[in-house]
């Protein structure tokens, strides 16, 4: 795996293991993650972009951060 | 055989669960692969991403064909089918995804095209999704 497809599996993991935590403060929000930071927006073209702006070389993770209410899709 | 853990979220109803998150990458216009985790929906007819990110994919929304999506309620979601390339751990894969006409709360990995190309198997005891390429 080369180091950015390993980083990116990193942070795959980090949000598995941290997204009842970061429920607390995202619940609703658009997140994009690198090396386990956090970048947060109202829709994923604001998190991304955050992102970027503070990772330029580095793609994030991108995910929706769930709310607390039951899903029946 | 990909291997995806169940992950750990917060309910009010049922305090901590467990839901079925997929991580993969989609490739983008520019052809680009963008990292996202999406919940596998057994249930769904079809894969769903929301808007914006189908808008940060370049997806020209109204490019696809028109659909119409009803959920257990009474209301009901325009989405417009666009053809993807998906990376399953290593398998990458053709399917067609629907963009909803508004932002999303969640992206879905459904059965369309995707049930076809995996077997896919919900380990309850292991909390673990198993994806087998046929």
């Amino acid at each position: 795996m080369v180091p950015e497809q390993k980083r990116k599996h990193k942070d795959f993991v980090w949000l598995g293991k941290n997204m009842h935590k970061l429920q607390e403060k995202y619940a609703g929000k658009v997140i994009a993650v690198v090396n386990g930071h956090v970048s947060a927006g109202e829709d994923a073209i604001e998190a991304y972009k955050k992102s970027r702006k503070e990772f330029p070389d580095n793609e994030p993770v991108m995910d929706i951060v769930p709310t607390k209410e039951c899903l029946l899709l | 055989m990909i291997e995806y853990q169940w992950r750990d979220e917060g309910s009010d109803s049922f305090g901590r669960l467990k839901r079925p998150i997929a991580q993969l990458h989609i490739k983008d216009k520019s052809g680009e692969w963008r990292a996202i985790s999406m919940l596998i929906d057994s249930g769904a007819d079809v894969s769903i991403i929301s808007k914006d990110f189908g808008e940060l994919f370049g997806h020209n929304l109204k490019k696809g064909r028109k659909i119409k999506l009803k959920g257990i309620g009474e209301g009901e979601v325009v989405a417009y089918i666009h053809k993807m390339d998906m990376l399953v751990g290593k398998h990458e894969v053709s399917i067609e995804v629907a963009i909803a006409s508004v932002d999303l709360k969640v992206n879905i990995l459904g059965r369309r095209n995707l049930f076809d190309l995996f077997e896919i198997q919900f380990k309850n005891k292991k909390q673990e999704t198993r994806f087998l390429k046929n």
